[in-house]
C-alpha cells in the first residue's frame, strides 16, 4: 500500500522548504529511518529519515524546487506497485478566491425604525411596517402605532392572502413605474373592419402599425435623458393574457415582414406565453406594443404605455353596428382603435395622424388583403 | 449579634464569612485556610478570626508574602488531598497570582483528562468606595470570569456571603469569591446558623418589578435597590442580584427581561469588556425580541481607579442608575 | 565559552580525569543495571522523538539528550510513593514510573490521549510555563507532611527557571513550611540562547539556596550516580522533617533546546563536541563495564528492547483514532455549565 510522505513542518510554522538533495532514487529500496532527503529551511539544512520501509515509487519534487509543507514529496510502497491515482506533486492550485459573503440587496424593510419587540408584534399581528407612520421619537414606530394599524385594517384573519411573486411582482413594478413617469394621453377613433379576416386581427394591426410608423417615427422611439432616440427597427410587443398575468412577447423586424409571417410568429409566441416557455430574449426590447383584449375589449380602453416605449395601439371590441354611409344607415363591423402615447415625446396631432393612418391601412386591407 | 428567628442570627457580612469558615472547617478535616495574616491576626478584616485558635496553625496558616507562591502551593495542596481556601488580602493583591490562576488553576483538571480535581477557593475583599489608597479598590471579577475552568461568586448579603462561600468550598472545581468590602461592616442581615449553602449559579430577585430590570452583583445590588426605591412613583423596577457570575443563571436573567423588556446592568469595574458587556451580548442573542430598548450599562470608567477624593465620581451612583433606567423606559 | 566556577567543586561517583570510581551503598548489581535500563530507555525515547519530528509524526519537541542521568538518577533515589514534578525538559520521566511511551508521544502530538492522572503514577502533568510548577511541588510536599505522610517530592527545573518569581516563591514557601521537597536544578548553562553568565550574577546556582535557609548540594550532572546520591540524601532529610534541599546538577546543553532551535547561532561548537565524549549514558556504561556488569551484547539487548518499545509506542499512537471533538468541552469542570452543552450542539450543527 503506497505511502505518500508529505513535507512536515520542521520548525514551528514553516510553510515551505527547498529540496536540497535526494538521498534515494526512484526504484531504490529503503529501510525505515534510512536517510531519505535533505531539506533546506530558512534556518538550516535538515536530513529527514524515511518514515517507512519499502521501494521509492515516485519522487515528486526535484532537487532545487520548493515544496509547500503538507505537499507529497515522495511515494514509498511495494516494488512494481501501480500508483492508482495522480498524486499532486507539490503544485497545489491556489483556491479560486471567492467572495465569502453574498451581496445582499438592500431590504426596504430594514430602513424601518422599530425595536425588535415592536417588529415581532407587527409580525404577529400581520401589520406591514414599511410605509407605516411612527409616533415615537424621531418617527420611530412604537407599539401603539402597530396596534392601531392592526385594528384599522382588516385583520389578517379575514380574506385570503396571496403573496406578490413572479410575474405579478414584475407587473406591479413595471406598471407602478409607468404610472409614475409617463404622462399618457389616449386618442380613439372608429375603424370599419367589414370584410377583414378577424382571425388575423392582431397581425394585421401589427403590419399596419409598422407601416404607419415609417410616417410617424416619433411613436417608435425612446426618451433617454435629454435625447429622444428614434429607433430603426420595429419590434412589436403583443400583449398576451396568461393565467399568471399579462405577458408581452416581441415580434422582431415587423417593418420587413408580411402579415402571414407576422401571424405565424404571433401564434408561436402566444402559445409559448401560455405554456410559460418563452425565453427572456423573446420578452424584451420591444419598440412599440399592440394590445387586443378581443371580445372582452370593451368600447375602448386607455392602455398604459409599455415603458420605455412611447406609444401603444389598442384594439377594442368589434361588433355589428349601425353606421351612416352615404347618408344611409347600414350595418358594418366596427371597432374602436386607440393610441395611447407619452405626451413628453409625441404630440396629440401626430398621435391622431398615426392612428388614422393605421385605421386607413386596416380598412384598405379589409377590402384588399395583401 | 442578636438572635432572631430560630436557627438564625443577625450578622455583618464579614461575620457571615467568618461563620462559614468555622462551619466548613469543622465539617470537613480536609478544608484549610491560608493567606497573609490570616492566622494570629485573624485577617486584616477579621474574616478568619478564631480559626487558628480553634483548628490550629496547620489549618489556618500564616503564609509568606507571596501571592503566586500561595496559590501555586494551593494547587499542590489539592494534589495532596486538601481543600485549600486561599485569602488574597485585597482585590488588587490577587494580580500577582493571575499567572497561577490562568495557567494552572483553570487548566489542571483538563490536563489530567478530568481525573484529578482542584477544589480550591480564592476569596478576597473587593470593590471601592472605602476611602483607601490605590489598589485597594479594584473590581477584578472579569479576569476570573474570563478564565475557563474557574467559577466566580459575588455575594451581596450576609446570608449569601456565608452560603456562597460554603458552596464554593464544597465545589469540586476552583471558585473565586469576591466579598464586597464596602459593606463588610455595614450590611447586616439574617443568617441561618450551622450549615448554610447557597447553590452556585442561582440568581436572586432582590426586588420585584415590571417596567425595567436592574442587574447587579456585590455592593452594587444595594445601589440598585436604592435607585429602584427612588423611582417608585414613576416605574416599577426589578433588581436582580446575580450572586454567581460563572456559571451565570441565564434562565433567571432571561425570565426577568422577558417580563420587563428593559435592562440596565450596573458594575463597579471599568466599562470595556466588563461583565455587563457579557450580559448585553447574552440578551442580544437570546432576548432580542423581548427588548423595548437597548441594554444600558452603568459602570466605572476606563481609567485607573482614582484617588479616593474623586472616587464618588467614578463609582456608579444612585443618580446614574436612576438616569439610565429613565432613559431606557423613555426609549 | 570558558568553563567557569560553576563546574568546579562538583561531587562525582564515577571517576573522571584519573579519579577513582566509588561504589554507593545500597545499590546492588540489579539496581545498577536497572539504572542502566532507565538511562537507555530515556535516551532511546529522545532520539526517536527527534526522528519522528523530522518525519512529521510528532510536533515541536523539547530535546533532553545529555540529561538522562539527572532524570534517572533522581527517580531511582525515590520510592514509588514519592512525587515527581517535571518541566517540559523531563517530558518522558513518567516512563520510569510505568507511564506508556504512547501516552507521552500523544502529548507531543497534541492528542488528548496525552493526558494522565498524576495520582496514578505520582508524576505531575508536564509543566510548560517555566518554574510555575515549583509552588505546586512545594504545596504538594507540604500537604503530604500535614497529612502525616513521610512521602517526599522532587521538582526538576533548569537554570533559567531560577530567575522566575515563581521559583523564588515556591522555594520560599517550601523552606518556611519545611516541605519534604528536593529542588533539583538541571543547570545545563543555557536558556535557549541565554548563557548562564547573563542569567544570573551568582557564581553558582546553589548559592541561591542560602537565601531560603536551605542546604544545597552540587553534583556533576553527567554522573547518574552522583545525582542519585545527592537526591537520596536530600530525600532522607526531607523524610526526617528537616525540610527542602537544593541540588544543582551541572551539565552542558549539547543538543538544541528544541526541534525548532538552531544553536549554531550562539553556542560553542567545540564545547558541544567535547560533551559527546562525556555523554552520561556512555560514561555510565563504561562504569558498568569496569565493574564487569555490562558487555556489548548486553548493552545491545537493552538498546533493542528500548527500540522495540518505541516502535510499538509510535504505532499505538498513530493508530489511535482522531480525538472526539467532544473532548474540547469535557473536563474543564467537574459539572459542566449548561452553555458548554449548547456550544457542543452548535459545533455539531455547523460542522455536521
Amino acid at each position: 500500500m503506497a505511502y505518500e510522505f508529505r513535507l512536515p513542518d520542521l520548525g514551528e510554522g514553516l510553510t515551505e522548504a527547498e529540496i536540497a538533495r535526494w538521498l534515494v532514487t526512484e526504484g531504490a529500496a529503503v529501510d525505515e529511518d534510512d536517510p531519505l532527503v535533505e531539506v533546506q529551511t530558512d534556518k538550516t539544512t535538515v536530513e529527514i529519515p524515511s518514515p517507512r520501509a519499502g521501494t521509492v515509487l515516485k519522487i515528486l519534487v526535484e532537487e532545487g524546487d520548493v515544496a509547500r509543507v503538507g505537499a507529497v514529496i515522495v511515494v514509498i510502497g511495494e516494488a512494481g506497485e501501480q500508483l492508482l491515482r495522480a498524486v499532486d506533486g507539490g503544485k497545489q492550485a491556489e483556491p479560486a478566491s471567492e467572495p465569502i459573503v453574498a451581496v445582499v440587496p438592500a431590504d426596504p424593510a430594514a430602513a424601518v425604525r422599530a425595536t425588535p419587540a415592536v417588529r415581532q408584534l407587527a409580525r404577529e399581528l400581520g401589520v406591514e411596517l414599511v410605509g407605516l407612520g411612527g409616533s415615537g421619537p424621531a418617527g420611530r414606530i412604537v407599539e401603539d402605532d402597530v396596534r392601531a394599524a392592526a385594528s384599522a385594517t382588516a385583520p389578517a384573519a379575514d380574506g385570503r392572502r396571496v403573496p406578490v411573486r413572479g410575474i405579478r411582482r414584475a407587473i406591479v413594478e413595471q406598471v407602478t413605474r409607468t404610472h409614475r413617469e409617463v404622462p399618457a394621453v389616449t386618442f380613439v377613433e372608429e375603424c370599419d373592419f367589414t370584410g377583414a379576416d378577424l382571425a388575423l386581427l392582431v397581425p394585421l394591426a401589427i403590419h399596419a402599425s409598422a407601416g404607419a410608423l415609417t410616417r410617424f417615427p416619433e411613436l417608435n422611439a425612446r426618451l433617454e435623458g435629454d435625447d429622444i432616440v428614434l429607433l430603426d427597427r420595429v419590434d412589436v410587443g403583443v400583449a398576451v393574457q396568461t393565467d399568471d398575468g399579462l405577458v408581452v412577447p416581441v415580434v422582431r423586424g415587423c417593418e420587413q415582414r408580411s402579415v402571414e409571417e407576422i401571424a405565424v410568429e404571433v401564434r408561436r409566441l402566444a402559445d409559448g406565453a401560455r405554456t410559460g416557455s418563452l425565453t427572456a430574449e423573446e420578452l424584451r426590447d420591444s419598440t412599440f406594443t399592440v394590445t387586443s383584449a378581443g371580445k372582452l375589449g370593451g368600447l375602448f380602453v386607455t392602455p398604459l404605455v409599455n415603458h420605455p416605449e412611447v406609444a401603444i395601439l389598442g384594439l377594442h371590441r368589434i361588433a355589428d353596428r349601425a353606421v351612416v354611409r352615404d347618408g344611409q344607415v347600414v350595418v358594418r363591423k366596427v371597432g374602436n382603435v386607440s393610441v395611447s402615447f407619452d405626451h413628453r415625446v409625441v404630440d396629440g396631432a401626430r398621435a391622431a395622424g398615426f392612428c388614422l393612418d393605421v385605421i386607413e391601412r386596416l380598412q384598405s386591407a379589409a377590402v384588399q388583403p395583401t | 449579634m442578636s438572635t432572631t428567628a430560630a436557627g438564625t442570627r443577625e450578622l455583618l457580612l464579614v461575620e457571615a464569612v467568618n461563620d462559614a469558615l468555622h462551619v466548613e472547617l469543622g465539617r470537613d478535616d480536609s478544608v484549610m485556610v491560608l493567606g497573609e495574616d490570616v492566622g494570629r491576626l485573624g485577617g486584616v478584616f477579621r474574616a478568619t478570626a478564631g480559626l487558628r485558635d480553634r483548628f490550629g496553625p496547620d489549618r489556618c496558616v500564616d503564609t509568606p508574602l507571596s501571592e503566586a507562591g500561595i496559590l501555586g502551593a494551593a494547587v499542590g495542596l489539592c494534589m495532596a488531598g486538601w481543600r485549600p481556601v486561599v485569602e488574597m488580602q485585597y482585590d488588587a493583591f490577587s494580580y500577582p497570582c493571575l499567572d497561577q490562576l490562568i495557567t494552572h488553576v483553570g487548566r489542571y483538571r483538563w490536563r489530567t483528562g478530568g481525573r484529578m480535581g482542584f477544589p480550591l477557593v480564592v476569596r478576597m475583599p473587593y470593590g471601592g468606595g472605602v476611602r483607601a489608597p490605590e489598589l485597594h479598590d479594584d473590581s477584578p471579577e472579569t479576569y476570573y470570569v474570563h478564565t475557563p475552568g474557574v467559577k466566580v461568586a459575588v455575594p451581596a448579603t450576609p446570608a449569601d456571603a456565608k452560603g456562597l462561600l460554603a458552596a464554593a468550598i464544597r465545589d469540586p472545581d476552583p471558585v473565586v469569591v469576591l466579598e464586597p468590602k464596602l459593606v463588610y461592616r455595614t450590611a447586616r442581615g439574617t443568617v441561618p446558623e450551622g450549615e448554610h449553602v447557597v447553590e452556585l449559579g442561582r440568581a436572586r430577585i432582590a426586588r420585584g418589578g415590571t417596567d425595567a430590570t436592574l442587574v447587579a452583583w456585590g455592593a452594587m445590588v444595594a445601589v440598585c435597590e436604592r435607585a429602584a426605591e427612588a423611582l417608585a412613583g414613576e416605574a416599577s423596577v426589578e433588581v436582580l442580584d446575580l450572586r454567581t457570575l460563572k456559571p451565570l443563571d441565564e434562565e433567571a436573567l432571561l425570565a426577568s427581561v422577558r417580563r420587563t423588556g428593559r435592562c440596565v446592568v450596573v458594575q463597579e469595574a471599568p466599562r470595556t469588556c466588563g461583565f455587563a458587556s457579557e450580559i448585553g451580548a447574552l440578551l442580544a442573542e437570546r432576548a432580542i425580541l423581548d427588548l423595548h430598548g437597548p441594554v444600558l450599562r452603568v459602570t466605572g470608567y476606563d481609567v485607573p481607579y482614582p484617588y479616593w477624593q474623586l472616587e464618588d465620581w467614578y463609582m456608579p451612583s444612585v443618580e446614574k442608575v436612576v438616569d439610565a433606567v429613565r432613559r431606557v423606559i423613555a426609549f | 565559552m570558558q568553563h567557569g566556577a560553576v563546574e568546579e567543586g562538583l561531587t562525582r561517583v564515577i571517576g573522571v580525569d584519573g579519579e577513582p570510581d566509588r561504589r554507593l551503598d545500597g545499590l546492588d548489581d540489579d539496581a545498577l543495571l536497572a539504572i542502566h535500563r532507565s538511562l537507555v530507555m530515556l535516551r532511546t525515547y529522545d532520539e526517536r522523538s527527534v526522528v519522528y519530528h523530522r518525519q512529521g509524526r510528532i510536533g515541536t519537541y523539547a530535546i533532553y539528550r545529555g540529561h538522562e542521568g539527572i532524570q534517572a538518577g533522581a527517580v531511582h533515589a525515590l520510592d514509588r510513593r514519592d512525587w515527581i514534578f517535571p518541566s517540559y525538559r523531563e517530558s518522558a520521566i513518567g516512563l520510569l514510573r510505568g507511564l506508556p511511551a504512547a501516552t507521552i508521544l500523544q502529548w507531543w502530538r497534541g492528542h488528548p490521549s496525552g493526558w494522565w492522572s498524576p495520582d496514578e503514577v505520582n508524576v505531575a502533568s508536564i509543566c510548560v510555563p517555566i518554574a510555575t510548577h515549583v509552588p505546586h511541588a512545594a504545596g504538594l510536599a507540604w500537604g503530604l507532611r500535614l497529612k502525616g505522610s513521610d512521602a517526599a517530592a522532587v521538582v526538576l527545573f533548569g537554570d533559567g527557571a531560577t530567575s522566575e518569581g515563581a521559583f523564588h516563591e515556591g522555594a520560599n514557601v517550601a523552606a518556611v513550611t519545611k516541605a519534604p521537597l528536593v529542588l533539583l536544578c538541571n543547570n545545563n548553562q543555557w536558556a535557549i540562547s541565554t548563557p548562564l553568565s547573563e542569567q544570573t550574577a551568582a557564581a553558582r546556582l546553589a548559592d541561591k539556596a542560602v537565601g531560603y535557609g536551605m542546604p544545597a548540594a552540587r553534583v556533576d550532572g553527567h554522573d547518574v550516580l552522583a545525582v542519585y546520591e545527592a537526591v537520596r540524601n536530600a530525600v532522607a532529610r526531607a523524610r526526617a522533617g528537616d525540610g527542602p534541599t537544593f541540588v544543582e546538577a551541572v551539565t552542558y546543553r549539547s543538543a538544541p533546546h528544541a526541534t525548532a532551535d538552531d544553536p549554531g547561532l550562539y553556542i560553542d561548537a567545540d564545547r558541544v563536541a567535547a560533551e559527546e565524549e562525556r555523554d552520561c549514558v556512555s560514561v555510565y556504561e563504561d562504569y558498568l563495564r569496569r565493574l564487569g556488569l555490562l558487555d556489548d551484547a548486553a548493552a545491545e539487548t537493552v538498546r533493542n528492547e528500548a527500540l522495540a518499545t518505541m516502535r510499538a509506542a509510535i504505532e499505538t499512537a498513530e493508530n489511535e483514532p482522531p480525538a472526539d471533538r467532544e473532548l474540547v468541552f469535557s473536563h474543564a469542570y467537574a459539572e459542566p455549565p449548561p452553555d458548554l452543552a449548547r456550544d457542543l450542539d452548535e459545533l455539531r450543527r455547523v460542522h455536521a
